[in-house]
């Protein structure tokens, strides 16, 4: 057979190159991570979180593939072109500027030997994004809310809504009977056509006898009509009837859910400009997305404050800009009265994070230290404390120290420039030696 | 033009369908088995998707193979070029098989998919099944097992000795693969089976050369018989350094050793692909316009479908008008076809200029002529023998001398009959254009110094006064140094004698020195030369 029959290979699954493609990503690790951060460092939180896959420069430092090379621009070599129409032999042409030392032209690649361009999922770059990071006290996992339920299939039902209508299974219900009621039917009109068949028989043997056959005659007008009938309602069977109709049924099972809340909490005050405000809704961008990777469900409750404390919807938190002072317990206050009202500590895992420039009413800076530690601490897996800066450490500072070490559940950080963000928040998640 | 039936055209609308495949593929066959009387390997059309294609791309055709993250870093830089619309896919793969497989891409149409098909499935297969430099060099119905040994091989040897391990020796084997061809001597052919029957047998043997060459006692016998000094090893330079490293570095684990055998065999097949360039898509070309043209002329292809065909041919063997400098001059595709339809018009229709330059071709039978062609030479003596006037013509080939010492390049040969035509010249030039000897740059073992520190000295020899590019040589000197686990060099003389050696010392240090030699010395063999 010189002609094998041709074979769709599309299926086969190919994912050859996928071994050799996680090589090269270790391979380029380095290089990797920190193209990764560079672009970080330059881009915003919200690029992080599209579901788009990442095209990242990559200065390769382990993948040049050497070998050995003529040097291009050397020798005595005839080359050969086409399409002449300019020239004779003998002719001399001068030697064209941009040949001498054409940088790159050795590379094969025909691009720089070190700069690589390639696309990485979404998944790969959040992996090196948040690389050997983890949450602290991760996730009460046993959790289960009697409120969360998933719907499990639970057979068929011949009641329900249009939308759980099972097309297959009425259809085949539907053909069966169909079928079924036909052959009736059919048999029925069988039955009757014999009987006429009879009568004829009797009709025209009587008549042969010269009997009467009027009482016959009657009969057989009487079975006509009859079949005329049956005829007309052989052919119309319904398609579909209720009984056909069958709907998929589900139930309510509760379900475990790990979940987590996230508190965001940002002083709003006059002295908050807008780089400020900048700087913590990125902070809280990717404490956002760390979470998200780690619960199924994140709710996020945003409170901002002066002297008082509010709880807003995003757009307001971020925008709305206020004058006042700064009391920064109101604050907390209303976040441990928020949680105990609606995030009890056995079915959520609670975060919280601060942002704010440090300052605060000196007569307010203990009852901070106590609303934290009395009011916050024991309901949180972690808090943290962010100060955005760019000059000297602010009032709260040394306050949110002493949390931090009364509390290992507590970081307080701060933040001077964008560029420091990511770095503070890699320290505070920073796995520890031996956790996991 | 044979008297043609008319039949009903194969297709219509212009999807493929497998039941279509089957019987395009069918009536090629009846125009090749009849009027081209073609001789090639059982053929297997298989249809792949575009991310099969990278794949292919990335693993130079292969369809199994170890894995190794030059593979995956060719994939994704050929993903990003075709992702981004900077370059397109090919429409098929075809490699030296048997039977032979053509990977067509399922995104053509059905027209395309019955130029591929002409083209790869019966073009390049018949090219593999009869061309000299296939058929004694590469052993097709056995490259598919190798492929699966090798791979398999590697994966156990991962295993064994940890994946990075296994990686430094195939990095060092990938730079050297170049230098992993025997050119000239024949090779054995691939076989799986006897490689694995072979493969304790051979590390005994390759323990007993070792052993016989670093053996002190052999050695001080020789110091004794005073035979050391005139002894030389090896005896003649070895152009196929990873042979060389294979059979004699000095400690090396036999796990190695099969390594670098597995690179040099696979870079020993794909050898004959590289020296026939010219000619195998210039055939294939030859064979699909062939098929296509009677296809349509049988009825069988739709005017359309010619019309598409004809525009994708054109565009495979066009000629581009601009060229950088140091980019193939030469569409080898425009070349090679048109090479072999000047064969068949001087066969059918020959003018006084080809009686003259082509006694032999003129007026002969076009068919045998072409076979003969095709069978018989590799693209450098391909070119010296059959490029003709009439092709310099059509191309405008021109020839100009590019002598880095001066500022200006001089045009030395071109397509003008008129001013006396210089036939030679510009076929030398084109010959040399696409011989790959001179491409890769000649470099062999000259040296063991078996009695000393075991340095092992590469020397290059330069052609056409090129010079090596001195960036690669750190690099590639370092990857032999892994292999070889002694000192290693690589000589260099330049004109005026001066040698320059580049080494890495046994600690893996790079250095280099020159030696000049004395004045008398110098005068003395520039008299000799």
């Amino acid at each position: 057979m010189k002609i094998l029959p041709p074979v769709d290979r599309r299926k086969t699954p190919s994912n050859r190159h996928g071994v050799s493609r996680q090589k090269y990503l270790r391979r380029e690790d380095r290089a990797i991570r920190a193209a990764v951060r560079a672009r970080i460092a330059e881009s915003s939180i919200a690029d992080v979180d599209t579901a788009k896959s990442k095209k990242i420069k990559v200065r390769q430092q382990n993948s040049s593939e050497p070998e050995f090379r003529l040097n291009p621009n050397s020798g005595v070599v005839n080359r050969i072109k086409a399409h002449n129409s300019d020239f004779v032999v003998g002719d001399r042409i001068k030697r064209p500027e941009s040949n001498a030392g054409s940088g790159g032209a050795g590379s094969p690649d025909g691009e720089g030997e070190d700069d690589f361009y390639f696309t990485v999922s979404r998944e790969e770059y959040l992996d090196y994004y948040f690389e050997d990071m983890a949450l602290p006290d991760m996730v009460k996992k046993t959790l289960t809310s009697e409120e969360e339920y998933s719907l499990s299939r639970a057979g068929y039902a011949s009641e329900g809504s249009p939308n759980r209508l099972d097309k297959k299974l009425t259809i085949s219900r539907s053909s069966v009977r169909r079928r079924v009621v036909l052959n009736m039917r059919k048999r029925k009109l069988n039955e009757l056509m014999a009987q006429r068949d009879e009568l004829l028989k009797q009709i025209s043997e009587a008549e042969a006898q010269g009997e009467s056959t009027t009482a016959l005659q009657k009969a057989l007008s009487g079975l006509d009509v009859l079949i005329a009938r049956r005829k007309k309602r052989l052919l119309s069977v319904s398609f579909i009837e209720k009984n056909d109709l069958k709907y998929r049924s589900f139930e309510q099972v509760p379900v475990p859910i790990a979940r987590a809340v996230m508190f965001c909490v940002m002083d709003v005050s006059g002295s908050m400009s807008d780089w400020h405000k900048e700087m913590g809704k990125r902070f809280f961008s990717l404490l956002y997305l760390f979470l998200s990777r780690n619960y199924e469900k994140v709710d996020v409750v945003f409170i901002r404050h002066t002297t008082e404390a509010k709880e807003v919807d995003e757009e307001e938190f971020f925008t709305s800009r206020e004058t006042g002072g700064t009391i920064v317990s109101s604050a907390l206050q209303l976040m441990s009265k928020i949680a105990k009202a609606r995030y009890p500590v056995e079915q959520w895992n609670l975060y919280g994070c601060y942002a704010s420039d440090g300052d605060d009413w000196a007569d307010d800076l203990p009852y901070v230290y106590t609303e934290l530690a009395d009011g916050i601490m024991p309901l949180v897996q972690h808090f943290a404390y962010v100060e955005i800066s760019k000059d000297e450490k602010g009032e709260m500072w040394d306050v949110m120290q002493k949390v931090a070490e009364d509390f290992s559940h507590f970081n307080a950080s701060r933040i001077r420039k964008a560029g420091d963000i990511y770095p503070v928040f890699r320290k505070l998640f920073k796995q520890k030696e031996g956790s996991s | 033009m044979k008297a043609s039936k008319q039949h009903q055209p194969l297709f219509t609308d212009n999807d493929w369908t497998f039941d279509r495949l089957g019987e395009v593929t069918a009536a090629i066959q009846e125009i090749v088995d009849e009027e081209l009387h073609l001789t090639y390997y059982p053929i297997r059309v298989e249809i792949i998707s575009s991310e099969q294609m990278l794949d292919g791309y990335a693993s130079v055709g292969l369809p199994v193979g170890y894995s190794h993250w030059s593979f995956g870093k060719r994939f994704m830089q050929e993903e990003r070029n075709y992702r981004s619309g900077q370059s397109g896919l090919a429409y098929e793969i075809v490699i030296n098989t048997n039977p032979c497989i053509a990977y067509c891409m399922e995104d053509n149409t059905m027209t395309m998919q019955s130029l591929v098909i002409a083209h790869a499935a019966f073009g390049h297969n018949a090219f593999f099944a009869n061309n000299g430099m296939f058929t004694d060099w590469t052993n097709s119905e056995q490259i598919l097992d190798y492929l699966e040994f090798a791979k398999g091989y590697i994966a156990k040897c991962e295993e064994l000795y940890g994946p990075l391990e296994v990686e430094a020796v195939l990095d060092a084997c990938h730079a050297l693969s170049h230098h992993g061809i025997s050119m000239y001597r024949k090779t054995p052919k691939l076989s799986a089976q006897q490689e694995k029957d072979r493969q304790e047998k051979r590390a005994e043997e390759t323990q007993k050369n070792v052993h016989a060459l670093w053996d002190s006692s052999t050695f001080r016998k020789e110091v004794e018989q005073e035979t050391v000094l005139s002894k030389k090893f090896p005896s003649q330079p070895e152009e196929n350094i990873l042979y060389f490293l294979e059979k004699y570095a000095p400690t090396l684990p036999t796990w190695k050793r099969e390594i670098i055998r597995i690179t040099r065999k696979l870079a020993q097949y794909f050898y004959p692909q590289m020296q026939t360039q010219v000619m195998n898509e210039g055939f294939a070309c030859f064979v699909h316009y062939y098929c296509m043209t009677r296809l349509h002329e049988k009825g069988l292809l739709t005017e359309s479908s010619f019309q598409e065909f004809i525009i994708s041919h054109t565009n495979v063997v066009h000629q581009p008008e601009d060229q950088a400098k140091y980019s193939r001059a030469i569409n080898p595709y425009a070349l090679g076809f048109k090479m072999y339809m000047d064969i068949k018009r001087m066969c059918e229709a020959p003018t006084e200029e080809d009686k003259k330059y082509f006694p032999e071709v003129a007026g002969s039978d076009w068919l045998e002529t072409i076979k003969f062609a095709a069978e018989n030479f590799k693209d450098e003596s391909f070119i010296r023998q059959y490029l003709s006037p009439s092709v310099i013509r059509e191309l405008g080939l021109w020839v100009f001398e590019d002598d880095v010492s001066k500022d200006y390049l001089e045009v030395t040969g071109m397509q003008d009959i008129v001013n006396g035509f210089d036939l030679q010249t510009v076929r030398d030039a084109v010959a040399d254009t696409f011989d790959v000897n001179l491409r890769i740059p000649r470099i062999e073992v000259v040296d063991v110094d078996v009695a000393g520190d075991r340095m092992l000295t590469l020397a290059f020899t330069s052609l056409r006064e090129q010079d090596l590019d001195e960036s690669t040589i750190r690099p590639v000197l370092e990857y032999a140094h892994t292999l070889w686990e002694f000192p290693v060099g690589l000589s260099v003389t330049e004109a005026d004698l001066i040698e320059m050696v580049w080494y890495i010392d046994q600690d893996g240090h790079f250095d280099q020195y020159i030696d000049e030699p004395e004045d008398e010395e110098k005068s003395s063999k520039i008299v000799l030369s």
